[in-house]
């Protein structure tokens, strides 16, 4: 896919304009005809699985963001070969939200500006396949198990989480599994957990501790008291 | 690492000299019809690089990367000493290689090789392997060679939880796309433009980054004049150095446009290569007077005609 971009002050201007003319469906590059219709089915299916519309998207909203997310995620990364690098830049994300499919951003977050441009970490669809990205555990059902139970506190919780050096996947992919193997619902719970490993990521390396990243998170939800032994059934 | 928490002995410069670490060797490459190909480090200023390619043709995007870097620590038992060591010699410390690019969401740790005390043995040699296919990377990779708790015994003073980092050797920022300049450049061939134009998006000071997508530089390589740039080569030619004290000049008028001068100079940036943090150095590295364009051009063509020859 040669992946066409917006940069954000042209994203401004095209945001400004559909704003004003209240046209959500514009039209896209010819290059991004398939894909848009790609884009769509999948929305419509998540919508058509959650038996909901689109009114009611707000309301089942995470829902919609990690059942969408996964389409999203497979038929960006499987079909349409987006690498990391091409994710990691937001101008290809702008114009994909602005001139692809602002409509389906709209029943979302109705008309946010960090929404559709101007924050690259609330970005909705660069949001969405980033938490993918960091939650993919071998396989679409079982990615899909282990997000279920998570909130749009969680993604917050996650995806704000970069850093001056990037997102440690390993370290954010056990954690959100552990999260479900743990069963850990509480979200106070689970934000004492990030803060403390934020804290730890300070002096520690994940990656060096004996025993690893599994035996590394193990002990952060240890710390605050989680009982590890409490298995969740599948 | 963050000295607010360190509550134990860490690898310090004096430790790094005495220990007698060295780089021997970088080697980096890329594979192009089933042939290793060599690229080359260019130092740009100090830990920092540009990656170069005689061929022109590596992306990270469409080439894999092979990075391996040979390394010697020759009296690795000075680490252990009790005075100005950093462990005891039960204890057994580990080097590791820590990769990170911040736009691919990329940070990574790896064990290279564990030191244990051995008086019969102080040197140490070893081996860093990197490898990465195309798409995983983009901007800049960063490189450190990390020294870090494996296991620990009886430690009063010592770092004693196993993955503590206690600090770093070497490390190095390697520029993998845009040359590092002093701000982005790109080349393009297009008749219908001039020589030269500058492209100005952003929009957030604070938040956008001073990056090709943001504010460019466009030298068009069509123009009957670019052979006067000298692009290829290090010197700077005179119209070269006219264009880029324009360029800075544009941006700053375009900056104080957007957003006003006391607050471009008084703001505590996060990043340090937000837009209005460069703006901030560069007034007062110019020593730029911007009560017109003419004031803020004939104050950076000051500057610049001193400092480039």
């Amino acid at each position: 896919m040669n992946w066409l971009k917006l940069n954000k002050a042209k994203s401004k201007i095209c945001f400004e304009e559909m704003n004003k003319s209240n046209n959500f469906n514009p039209d896209c590059d010819e290059s991004y005809k398939e894909f848009k219709i790609d884009i769509l089915k999948e929305f419509y299916e998540t919508l058509k699985e959650l038996n909901i519309r689109e009114e009611d998207v707000k309301v089942k909203a995470y829902e919609v963001d990690y059942i969408f997310g996964i389409k999203l995620y497979k038929l960006l990364t499987y079909k349409y070969c987006m690498s990391e690098n091409e994710a990691g830049n937001d101008d290809i994300w702008r114009y994909i939200q602005l001139k692809v499919c602002p409509q389906i951003i709209k029943y979302r977050y109705g008309i946010s500006e960090d929404r559709y441009y101007k924050m690259p970490t609330r970005m909705w669809l660069e949001t969405l396949w980033w938490y993918v990205f960091l939650g993919w555990r071998d396989s679409e059902e079982n990615t899909k198990e282990i997000l279920k139970g998570n909130t749009t506190d969680t993604i917050l919780n996650i995806i704000d989480r970069t850093g001056r050096y990037g997102y440690r996947k390993d370290l954010f992919n056990e954690i959100l599994y552990k999260k479900y193997l743990y069963n850990v619902t509480d979200r106070d719970q689970f934000r004492k957990i990030m803060t403390l490993n934020t804290m730890k990521l300070q002096v520690i390396d994940p990656y060096l501790v004996n025993g690893g990243i599994q035996e590394y998170v193990d002990e952060l939800f240890k710390e605050n008291g989680v009982k590890i032994n409490e298995f969740r059934r599948s | 690492m963050s000295n607010l928490l360190e509550s134990f002995p860490t690898l310090n410069n004096s430790l790094i000299e005495k220990s007698g670490f060295k780089v021997n060797e970088i080697k980096i490459d890329y594979l192009k019809d089933n042939t290793a190909r060599k690229l080359v480090l260019t130092p740009i200023e100090e830990n920092e690089y540009f990656l170069d390619d005689e061929f022109g043709t590596w992306t990270p995007l469409e080439n894999n990367l092979n990075i391996n870097m040979k390394c010697t620590i020759l009296d690795k038992n000075i680490l252990f000493n009790e005075e100005y060591g950093v462990a005891n010699k039960n204890s057994s410390l580990g080097i590791a290689v820590n990769y990170y690019c911040r736009k691919t969401n990329k940070n990574i740790s790896k064990k290279i090789v564990e030191i244990k005390y051995d008086e019969n043995e102080p040197k140490l040699n070893f081996d860093i392997n990197l490898s990465f296919n195309k798409g995983e990377l983009a901007n800049k990779l960063g490189i450190k060679l990390i020294l870090y708790v494996d296991k620990s015994f009886e430690n009063d003073i010592f770092a004693n939880s196993s993955g503590s980092i206690l600090g770093v050797y070497r490390k190095l920022e390697i520029y993998i796309e845009g040359r590092g300049s002093l701000f982005p450049i790109k080349i393009i061939e297009d008749k219908s433009q001039p020589l030269w134009f500058a492209e100005f998006n952003f929009i957030d000071i604070n938040e956008d980054l001073f990056e090709e997508s943001n504010i460019c530089l466009y030298l068009n390589k069509a123009h009957k004049d670019f052979k006067w740039l000298n692009t290829e080569r290090a010197t700077i030619t005179p119209l070269m150095r006219e264009i880029i004290s324009e360029f800075i000049a544009l941006f700053i008028e375009d900056i104080i446009k957007k957003e006003n001068i006391e607050n471009i100079c008084s703001f505590d940036y996060e990043e340090e290569q937000a837009i209005g943090n460069v703006a901030k150095y560069w007034l007062k590295f110019f020593n730029i007077k911007v009560n017109s364009f003419y004031d803020i051009l004939h104050s950076v063509k000051t500057t610049v005609d001193t400092l480039i020859d």
